[in-house]
């Protein structure tokens, strides 16, 4: 169970997070999108959205730094295990409060309004309920967990973090989210199973962040190039619908 | 100097008679499309009034185009990149549906299927996007001719500073129409506005497109544009705009908008313009200098410099010329009478205006003087009933100096027109007061009054052949693979199936060329839609030269190839009379069967003398009905002529028609012996249908013996028949027929089988698209026959 439950089902997970990115962006792209409902209702998306999207950044900059950063170097900066404990806590529960403070309006907004109801599909609706757990998880974790420490003192930086760092070596420590309590593993699997449908949802719009914006020039030119099999024309065809070879 | 081209379009707003007929072919040739009802690529605005959305103009609302900072530089009004990304997650100056409008259909099923009641039903409108019922209260041009002006045109942005100057009372009002599509600028905001880059400039032509692969979502264009000619999708979530027709610019058609144009009054031209200056161009630090910034931007096409540097630039020798004959350059540089629309968000536009000039004349006349005299016309100016300071609002930043110089241009036109127009000699002096030359002034006035299509669009096609675009044609021998053009048979660039089947057709400049000849020209043009220059295949006629299953059209099925061989070998063996011989006959029969007129009488000794030439057994029915025409009076000749051939279905004197009847095969059936004429060398012009009997008969007898008779034993049948029946009513004219049909091969086996199962059937009736009805009583002879005269088969 241990084996499947942390070895087996995340590296699938990744797997359809990898290739299914792959394959959106290859066959996909005019369904990539964010699909934005600002035109049907913005009173409350002025200020759900962004209440939530900074939340996530803020909440996605915590993670890295959890998780990926590992707990010697933040000992070797000089930083105290305390330190960090206040750190994270007073950093990541206005992030995390934000995020849920941000998906609760939108969440109310999405079924409240009509054209917005309308125009969710059962794919959103099926993101929204993984995406709502994992983010209430998260949240459990982090003021239950963390910050009033029910069940016992847990240091997530010695457990959850070292078996995540460990999945992309491919030596996973199983051993070490068997022994995390209930809450933390809850929201690992909720997030591995966001992460498998990922690709398949809107949520790829995140890939789509456009930090290349800063460094562009502000107006786009392109010229029509021939393509051999294609002619004349500003994209490669689509497969399939190349111009009849020799 | 980097030179570029861009097309570029005027609209003479003088023409502008609000029919919205652009905005209707624009919305059903590109947003008819869910998630694009509220979408209109072009609309046209009742000016004064509020615009489509309302109020778009107040850029201090809506911060769209670009703004000049202190430090000379300019920047999205909006926003730069970083302000961007940080309100990318809800815009804040994006317009909701409201502004716009929310979409609606109306309850049609209840119309349709309302039951018997006392009051009439109606059909109640339903909102597209909620699907609830709603009240329409505002539209796409909900203030269209001033409706509702004193509640909403008062809001006009453009009236700021002049409210005093505009009444809304009804008989001191103003009014004109403003069509509206993208401006394809030079200085785009939508296109910088976008944070993942999807909107982009074509180098080509300028056309702005939004990539929809590239699209995210992001619907920061739509505050961008300070035109708001970009709108999002809602259904597929991705930004749309106007994309200037691009499929049909690119192989020489207008735009849609364009070519529909009741008013005619759209132009579209090439411009070529130094791109290096456009960013100095759009940041001059007064706004009301960005007009003639804009035009220092444009390049003079006939300068051999520019010229060469386009060349060296890439453009192409045809654009070039194009870019000389192009009716948008002479607009706006050489008579100058366009003006930007609102130069002042900096993007440089280019879709170019020339301002109305107010209905004047009355007033004027009313006063009592001469209205189109130069002298007064100019003064009117200044007092027009449009403001000249609201036209300059739109046009030119608030500067009303170009806006006067544009009308006086205008009006000094109508003045010199009107001039010449009366017999007067003008003389250059009405020009050179508006700093214009007697020739401009005229050429100008040929511009914008009675141009034709191919002066008012100057498109070149795109070019494909920058590398080896054209394989097809252009690097191989045609003949090395199939389905190139010039391979015969199946691999004709048309599949096994017909012409719809097999490998996509390249949409190449030739192939639309050839299209459009052949839905246009009025003789078949040879190949069809897969290959240009592919021949006529013979023996495969069909519509318009398309391959069809071998069937000859307008014959009875049963007649397959063997008969028709044995036909043709019988025809080639039996006994012909010499030409001569053949023509005279048929001269005379042709003759003899015209309605009878003085001027027939007159020549019935001539006949007699032509028949002299004849064997007996030729001669014999001339004479006979020349006498009985000689003998009768003219009167009740005609009254026989008409009763003979005019009324009844059996004595027509039209071969196709006992045939083909009244199918579409007879339309067929008809071109195929007008090609035979003109095969022949025979021009045929008259009135008559081509085969009426005594036009075969001339055609004969004048150009061509053996495409006549050709024609007349294909429709032998139909020859028989007429003589048949008109022996059988004991005609006079019978013996005309008798004549022709003596001057054919004796009829044998196939033929007289035929002629019987005609005499049967009588001419085939059209039956397609009949069956819904064939249950219809009304229809149906049996139930309800026709009058006797009428009645199918009453003349037998």
């Amino acid at each position: 169970m241990t084996t499947f439950l942390w070895v087996i089902f995340p590296y699938l997970c990744l797997t359809s997070f990898v290739i299914g990115h792959y394959w959106r962006y290859r066959y996909d792209k005019f369904g990539w999108t964010t699909r934005s409902s600002q035109l049907y209702e913005d009173r409350l998306l002025r200020i759900g959205s962004p209440l939530f999207h900074f939340g996530m950044l803020g909440v996605l900059a915590g993670h890295i730094i959890g998780l990926v950063i590992p707990q010697v170097w933040t000992d070797a900066l000089g930083l105290s295990r305390h330190a960090y404990h206040v750190l994270a806590l007073a950093a990541g529960i206005p992030a995390g409060i934000a995020a849920v403070a941000g998906l609760l309006i939108l969440i109310y907004r999405r079924r409240m309004t009509g054209p917005v109801f309308s125009a969710t599909t059962n794919n959103d609706k099926a993101m929204y309920a993984v995406l709502g757990a994992v983010i209430l998880l998260g949240i459990w974790n982090t003021i239950a967990g963390s910050w009033l420490q029910f069940g016992g003192e847990y240091n997530y930086r010695d457990g959850v973090s070292p078996y995540f760092r460990s999945i992309f070596t491919f030596q996973p420590k199983a051993e070490l989210m068997a022994q995390a309590p209930l809450g933390f593993q809850l929201h690992a699997l909720g997030a591995f199973l966001l992460f498998a449908m990922w690709p398949f949802t809107r949520l790829v719009h995140v890939f789509s962040a456009p930090i290349g914006y800063l460094t562009r020039p502000y107006v786009v030119y392109r010229s029509r190039d021939v393509r051999p099999g294609a002619g004349v024309g500003t994209r490669a065809p689509n497969p399939g619908w190349e111009r009849s070879a020799r | 100097m980097k030179v570029m081209a861009q097309m570029a379009m005027v609209m003479n707003l003088d023409k502008c008679i609000g029919c919205h007929t652009c905005s209707v072919t624009c919305k059903q040739a590109w947003t008819n499309r869910s998630g694009t009802e509220y979408v209109w690529f072009n609309n046209v605005e009742t000016r004064p009034g509020l615009g489509y959305p309302r109020g778009y103009e107040n850029q201090d609302e809506w911060k769209g185009g670009w703004i000049r900072k202190a430090d000379g530089r300019i920047t999205l009004r909006a926003g730069g990149r970083f302000r961007k990304l940080a309100t990318i997650f809800s815009n804040p100056k994006m317009p909701s549906l409201q502004d716009y409008y929310e979409p609606w259909t109306y309850d049609y099923d209840t119309l349709l299927n309302a039951p018997a009641q006392k009051n009439f039903p109606v059909a109640r409108p339903y909102s597209i996007i909620s699907g609830k019922p709603m009240n329409v209260s505002w539209s796409a041009n909900w203030d269209d001719d001033l409706g509702g002006s004193k509640e909403h045109a008062v809001k006009d942005e453009m009236l700021k500073g002049i409210e005093d100057k505009v009444k809304f009372e009804f008989e001191q009002t103003f009014m004109f129409y403003l069509p509206r599509i993208c401006e394809h600028c030079l200085n785009p905001s939508c296109a910088a506005s976008c944070p993942s880059g999807a909107i982009y400039k074509r180098s080509e032509d300028g056309i702005v497109l939004v990539d929809q692969d590239r699209c995210r979502g992001w619907r920061m264009c739509i505050s961008g544009c300070p035109y708001k000619k970009v709108y999002f999708n809602h259904k597929t979530g991705k930004a749309e705009k106007c994309t200037f027709c691009y499929p049909r610019i690119e192989v020489g058609l207008p735009t849609v908008c364009s070519e529909t144009c009741v008013g005619r009054l759209r132009y579209i031209g090439l411009v070529l313009y130094d791109a290096d200056q456009v960013l100095a161009a759009a940041s001059v630090e007064n706004d009301t200098d960005l007009y003639a910034a804009q035009r220092a931007c444009f390049l003079d096409p006939a300068d051999p410099e520019v010229r060469k540097a386009a060349r060296a630039a890439g453009i192409p020798q045809d654009w070039i010329r194009a870019a000389q004959r192009s009716p948008v350059w002479k607009l706006i540089n050489t008579y100058q009478v366009a003006l930007p629309l609102h130069p002042e968000y900096r993007t440089m536009p280019m879709v170019w205006y020339i301002p109305p000039l107010s209905p004047v004349v009355d007033v004027i006349r009313d006063t009592g003087h001469d209205a189109e005299d130069a002298g007064n016309l100019f003064a009117a100016i200044e007092a027009l009933r449009i403001p000249v300071e609201y036209l300059a609002n739109l046009f030119t930043a608030g500067d009303v100096a170009p806006v006067e110089g544009v009308l006086r241009k205008l009006a000094a036109m109508r003045s010199y027109m009107r001039e010449r127009t009366l017999g007067h000699e003008p003389g250059p002096a009405i020009a050179e007061a508006v700093g214009m030359s007697e020739e401009d002034l005229y050429e100008m006035f040929r511009l914008l009054a009675i141009a034709k299509y191919a002066d008012r669009y100057v498109i070149p096609p795109a070019h494909a052949e920058q590398a080896h675009a054209l394989e097809e044609l252009a690097t191989d021998c045609a003949l090395d693979f199939d389905g190139g053009p010039g391979m015969g048979g199946l691999g004709a660039g048309s599949g096994p199936v017909g012409e719809g089947s097999g490998a996509l057709t390249p949409v190449a400049v030739e192939n639309f060329r050839m299209l459009k000849e052949r839905q246009t020209a009025d003789s078949l043009v040879p190949g069809g839609s897969e290959g240009a220059g592919q021949p006529a295949q013979l023996g495969r006629q069909g519509y318009a030269g398309r391959s069809l299953p071998r069937r000859h059209l307008g014959r009875p099925r049963r007649e397959g190839r063997i008969a028709m061989w044995r036909k043709r070998l019988r025809m080639a063996t039996s006994h012909r009379l010499p030409d001569p011989q053949l023509r005279t006959a048929w001269a005379l029969a042709a003759l003899l069967l015209d309605y009878p007129s003085l001027a027939l009488l007159e020549r019935l000794p001539l006949v007699r003398r032509a028949a002299g030439d004849l064997p007996a057994y030729l001669a014999d029915p001339v004479c006979r009905l020349a006498d009985h025409l000689s003998a009768t009076p003219l009167e009740r000749l005609q009254r026989a002529f008409v009763e003979t051939f005019d009324h009844t279905r059996r004595g027509c004197l039209y071969l196709t028609y006992f045939t083909a009847g009244d199918t579409r095969k007879r339309g067929v059936a008809l071109v195929q012996l007008k090609q035979a004429y003109r095969r022949a060398g025979a021009e045929f012009t008259s009135d008559e249908l081509p085969d009426h009997l005594c036009v075969v008969l001339d055609f004969g007898a004048e150009y061509d013996v053996d495409g006549a008779w050709r024609i007349l034993n294909d429709y032998r049948a139909s020859l028989e028949v007429l003589r048949i029946s008109l022996q059988e009513k004991v005609s006079p004219w019978a013996d005309a027929i008798v004549l022709v049909s003596r001057t054919l091969p004796e009829l044998a086996g196939d033929d007289a089988e035929q002629i019987a199962r005609l005499i049967e059937a009588g001419p085939p009736a059209e039956d397609v698209g009949l069956a819904p009805y064939g249950d219809d009583p009304r229809l149906s002879e049996h139930l309800n026959p026709l009058p006797d005269y009428l009645a199918v088969g009453a003349d037998r």
